[in-house]
C-alpha cells in the first residue's frame, strides 16, 4: 500500500544552497569577524535545510548578510561585497525553494531538471546584477553616491519595462 | 477562481480543460528590498560606497519578482497504463505525458497525478517537476501502482506552475485527455463451508433438517403407515416383536442463502491506514462463502447493504458464478471507497425483504460497527429470514479510543448472539480458521 512521503528537500538543491552560502562566506575572508559570522550563517542555512525550517534558513542568510555589512565597514573591495551578497541571496532562494519542493513533491519525485533551472536562473540573476553594478560603479567612477542612484533609476526602469 | 472551463489555446487546435484554477502571489521575495535598503543605509551612514552598491542585487530580485506573471495553464495531460485489467497485487505502470500546448514557456512546472483513491503507489512517485517546458514540448514520468479489487478511475492531475523566481504561482486541476480506468477482478477464491441455520427449501441438498424422511442420519422410529417405502421398514424389530414400524431418517435439504455485504459508509473501517478495509474483507468472505455454498448445492444470491443497492437472486451454475465474480469486483456498491449518499435503513430493509425469496436465510458479512445494523439484523431475523453473521474485526488496540471501539463492537456481537443470531468473529486469522473454530459445517 501507499508509503508515507519523505518530505526532505532534494539533495541537489541542498548542495547548491550550501555551496552558494560558502562562496558568499569565502568572499568575506578579508575580515575575520565577518568571515566568522558568514560561516555561522552558512551552517545555520544547512541546519535549516536539515530541519526543513524556513525561519532557520532566513536567519542563516541574514547572518551571512550581516557578515557582508561587517566586511563593508572593514573596507573590503566592492566586487567581493557584491559577490558575497549574490551568494547570500542565492543560498536563501535555493534553500527555501528546496524546502518547498520537498514538502510539495517529496524526495522520491524526479525534480532534478527543475532544480537545475531554478538554481541557474537565481545564480544568473544575482551574478548579472552584481556584474552590472560593478561595471556601472567602475565606469561612473565619480562620487560615492552617484553610482547607486544611477543603478536605482536603472532598476526602476527595468521593473517598468518588464511589466506586461 | 474559475472552475471547469475549456479554453482554446492560442494555437486554436487544442482544447484545454482546467478546473479550480487559482493564481496567487507567493510573497517569497517580500523582504528582499529591505536587504537593499539596509545595505544602502549602512553604506551611506558609514560612507562606504561598496555597501550601497550591494543593494543592487536585492533591487534586481525585487524588480524581477514584482514584474513576474505566472504562465497560463496550457497543458495537455495524457495518461496511459501498462495493463487495464490487472490481476490483484499486480504492479501497473502508469505513464503520464504533459504537453505544453500554449505559447508561453513553463519555467517551473510541478505535477501531482490523481492516483485513484484506494490504490497505493508501489514504485516511483506520482509527483514530478520539470523545467523548462517549451511550447510543443512534452515531459513524461511514470510510476507503479499496486492493483486491488474494483474499478479504479484516475482523478484530475494537480498542476502547479510558477514563474522563474517563484514570486507568483498558478494552481489548477487538469483532467487527462483520455479516461484510463483500471478494472481488477479477483477470483472468488476457494470455497469455504460455513455453518447454516435450520431454514431450508424443498430441494434435496446437504443441510440436515428435523424433517423425517429419507436420508442417512437416524431420527426416530414410528408406527408403520401404508405407503411407507419397504426400505425404511424396521425388519429387525418386526422379526423380534412382530410390530411393524418405520425408521424415520433426517432429510437433507438445500437452503436458499442470500449473502448480504454491509457496504454502508459505517462499514468502511480498518485497523490502520495500511490495513484492508472491513468492506473488502466482507467481499472476500462473501466470494469464498458463495463458492462453498453453491458447491454444497445451495442456491446462493448476493446483495449489498448500501445506498447503491445491488441484488442478485439466489441461483447457481457457471453463469451465475461469473455474474457474482464480476459484481463483487466491479459493482459500485462494493467499491473500495465509501459511498457519499445517505443510507436509509428502513427503506432499504423493506426493499430487501420484498426481494428475498420465502424461506431464504441471510448470511451477513459486516464489521458491526454501529447499533443501527444490529437493529436492522434483528428485524430481519424476526421477520422470517434466519440471519447469521460473519464479522471481520476492524478494531485495533493501540489507543484508548480504539480499545473502546473494540469493546463496543464486542457488546454489539453479544446483543446479536442474545437475539439468537450466530456470529462468527473474524480477526486476523484466515476466514476458514475462524469458521472452523466457530463449529464449521453442521
Amino acid at each position: 500500500m501507499s508509503h508515507a512521503i519523505d518530505p526532505s528537500p532534494p539533495r541537489l538543491s541542498e548542495g547548491v544552497a550550501v555551496v552558494a552560502g560558502a562562496v558568499g562566506t569565502l568572499a568575506l575572508a578579508v575580515s575575520p569577524a565577518a568571515f566568522g559570522l558568514g560561516a555561522l550563517g552558512t551552517v545555520t542555512v544547512g541546519a535549516g535545510l536539515y530541519r526543513r525550517s524556513h525561519a532557520a534558513v532566513t536567519l542563516g542568510a541574514t547572518g551571512v548578510f550581516c557578515g557582508v555589512l561587517l566586511a563593508g565597514l572593514a573596507d573590503a573591495p566592492p566586487e567581493l561585497l557584491l559577490l558575497s551578497t549574490a551568494g547570500t541571496v542565492v543560498a536563501w532562494d535555493v534553500a527555501t525553494f528546496a524546502i518547498d519542493l520537498g514538502a510539495e513533491l517529496g524526495r522520491a519525485a524526479e525534480t532534478r531538471r527543475l532544480e537545475l533551472v531554478h538554481a541557474g536562473a537565481s545564480t544568473g540573476l544575482a551574478l548579472g546584477a552584481a556584474v552590472v553594478g560593478t561595471l556601472v560603479y567602475r565606469l561612473v567612477g565619480g562620487g560615492p553616491a552617484l553610482a547607486p542612484v544611477v543603478l536605482l533609476c536603472g532598476a526602476v526602469v527595468l521593473a517598468i519595462a518588464l511589466r506586461p | 477562481m474559475s472552475t471547469g472551463r475549456t479554453r482554446r489555446s492560442a494555437a486554436g487546435r487544442e482544447e484545454v480543460a482546467v478546473e479550480d484554477e487559482t493564481v496567487r502571489r507567493t510573497g517569497r521575495w517580500r523582504g528582499v528590498s529591505a536587504l537593499a535598503l539596509v545595505a544602502g543605509a549602512v553604506g551611506i551612514l558609514a560612507a562606504v560606497p561598496g555597501l550601497v552598491l550591494c543593494g543592487v542585487v536585492g533591487i534586481a530580485f525585487a524588480a524581477v519578482s514584482r514584474s513576474a506573471r505566472p504562465p497560463p495553464v496550457t497543458l495537455r495531460i495524457e495518461r496511459s497504463v501498462s495493463e487495464s485489467r490487472p490481476a490483484p497485487d499486480e504492479t501497473v505502470t502508469v505513464t503520464v505525458e504533459v504537453e505544453n500546448v500554449g505559447e508561453a514557456i513553463c519555467n517551473d512546472l510541478r505535477v501531482v497525478d490523481g492516483v485513484p483513491p484506494g490504490l497505493g503507489v508501489a514504485e516511483g512517485s506520482p509527483r514530478f517537476a520539470t523545467a523548462p517546458l517549451r511550447p510543443g514540448e512534452t515531459a513524461s514520468f511514470s510510476y507503479g501502482i499496486a492493483a486491488t479489487r474494483g474499478v479504479h478511475r484516475f482523478e484530475s492531475a494537480f498542476v502547479l506552475l510558477r514563474d522563474t523566481v517563484g514570486a507568483t504561482e498558478r494552481v489548477a486541476r487538469v483532467p487527462a485527455a483520455t479516461d484510463t480506468p483500471l478494472t481488477c477482478v479477483p477470483p472468488l477464491g476457494f470455497g469455504i463451508e460455513g455453518s447454516l441455520r435450520d431454514q431450508t427449501i424443498d430441494q434435496p441438498g446437504r443441510v440436515l433438517t428435523d424433517v423425517g424422511g429419507s436420508g442417512v442420519a437416524f431420527q426416530a422410529t414410528r408406527e408403520y403407515r401404508p405407503g411407507d417405502p419397504l426400505s425404511r421398514v424396521d425388519w429387525n424389530r418386526l422379526a423380534k416383536t412382530g410390530d411393524l414400524s418405520t425408521v424415520d431418517l433426517r432429510e437433507e435439504r438445500a437452503a436458499a442463502v442470500v449473502l448480504l455485504v454491509d457496504a454502508r459508509e459505517e462499514a468502511y473501517r480498518a485497523s490502520g491506514p495500511e490495513a484492508e478495509s472491513a468492506v473488502s474483507r466482507s467481499v472476500r468472505a462473501a466470494g469464498a462463502l458463495y463458492v462453498g455454498l453453491t458447491n454444497a448445492e445451495n442456491p446462493t444470491g448476493i446483495a449489498a447493504l448500501s445506498p447503491d443497492p445491488y441484488w442478485l437472486a439466489p441461483g447457481s451454475g457457471p453463469t451465475h458464478r461469473a455474474q457474482v465474480r464480476e459484481a463483487l469486483a466491479t459493482h459500485p456498491a462494493f467499491a473500495p471507497a465509501p459511498p457519499d449518499e445517505p443510507f436509509f435503513p428502513s427503506i432499504r430493509l423493506r426493499r430487501l425483504r420484498r426481494r428475498l425469496p420465502a424461506r431464504a436465510q441471510v448470511v451477513v458479512c459486516a464489521p458491526v460497527c454501529d447499533d443501527a445494523l444490529v437493529r436492522l439484523l434483528r428485524r430481519l431475523d424476526v421477520g422470517g429470514h434466519r440471519v447469521s453473521v460473519v464479522s471481520p474485526d476492524p478494531t485495533a488496540t493501540d489507543t484508548p479510543g480504539s480499545q473502546l471501539a473494540r469493546t463496543e463492537r464486542r457488546v454489539r456481537l453479544s446483543k446479536l448472539r442474545a437475539a439468537g443470531i450466530p456470529v462468527i468473529d473474524w480477526g486476523d486469522e484466515p476466514l476458514a480458521v475462524a469458521l472452523a473454530r466457530a463449529g464449521g459445517s453442521r
